[in-house]
């Protein structure tokens, strides 16, 4: 966290709250507690929802149905589950949501979507390997079916325990560990030609 | 150790859940076998790549327009951005 004196400021003791004590507040009309809330998890429901939907734009619009529905609800949020638990799910689902809503509507524009990663057209040279490896692991990932996709992205990519993981998707714990084994034997079956070249530097 | 039982042994292996013994099963069949040792040594690098990637920052205008959806501009400038875990 850098460090920013905020004492004064509206926000100043509201970053040593706990997410449930941020949500009564909010709940109350409180919107810097929203504005902490929000900030605290901006970043990752976006690679949550960036991972899960394979692109930008519907990353975007799966961030903003994630955090629009945070508000809509916050009423009805008991705290049965934890805060974090229950927004991942809403993000899972704003994600998946998204990506039906785009297969099953044919885009105005001829379906040209921009891509996963930006162009390297203003790319530092040094950085071009880094995202050519990027975009290698995130075109695998989008290439996963739905079910793994999820767990692997929750489990593997923003680092949640398997209890969690289950708690989010609703399914056992079994059926975690079940569907990141998976999930790692699809990606290495698609990483590993890479590999091969990069022993033999011979990758194109 | 048959082929299909490191496969199967994989699992708990990467996620070091695995009993000692088995994996010491794991291991001398490795020794052994050129097409489960290449292949498990794919795997691992599979692992250890992708959990070397970092989150990457919200972008600007993507964050800016978060904010102001949730009718949240006139706090935006309060808070922190990028935030840093």
């Amino acid at each position: 966290m850098e460090k920013i004196d905020l004492a004064g400021t509206r926000i100043g003791g509201l970053h040593q709250m706990d997410d449930e004590e941020l949500v009564k507040r909010a709940r109350g009309g409180d919107r810097p507690a929203l504005g902490v809330l929000v900030s605290r998890y901006e970043r990752r429901m976006y690679n949550a929802a960036l991972k899960i939907t394979g692109n930008r734009q519907d990353a975007e619009d799966a961030l903003q149905e994630t955090f629009l529905t945070l508000v809509r609800r916050l009423g009805s949020f008991r705290g049965d589950a934890r805060f974090s638990t229950w927004l991942y799910r809403v993000a899972v689902n704003a994600g998946l949501q998204v990506l039906r809503r785009r297969t099953e509507l044919p885009s105005l524009d001829g379906g040209e979507r921009a891509p996963a990663e930006p162009s390297h057209d203003r790319t530092p040279l040094k950085s071009v390997l880094v995202n050519e490896t990027k975009e290698l692991l995130n075109n695998a990932v989008a290439e996963l079916p739905e079910a793994l996709r999820t767990v692997f992205v929750l489990r593997e990519l923003q680092g949640l325990s398997t209890a969690a993981v289950a708690e989010v998707l609703e399914i056992s714990d079994q059926a975690v560990k079940n569907r990141l084994h998976r999930a790692r034997l699809a990606l290495r079956e698609k990483i590993a030609p890479y590999f091969d070249n990069e022993e033999r530097g011979i990758r194109s | 150790m048959k082929c299909k039982e490191v496969f199967e042994a994989l699992q708990g292996w990467l996620d070091e859940d695995l009993a000692k013994e088995v994996c010491a099963e794991v291991e001398v069949h490795l020794e052994h076998c050129p097409d489960c040792r290449v292949f498990v040594d794919t795997l691992r690098k599979t692992v250890v790549l992708y959990r070397s990637q970092e989150d990457e920052p919200v972008p600007s205008d993507v964050h800016s327009r978060l904010w102001h959806q949730l009718e949240l501009d006139d706090i935006v400038a309060e808070i922190p951005f990028p935030t840093k875990e």
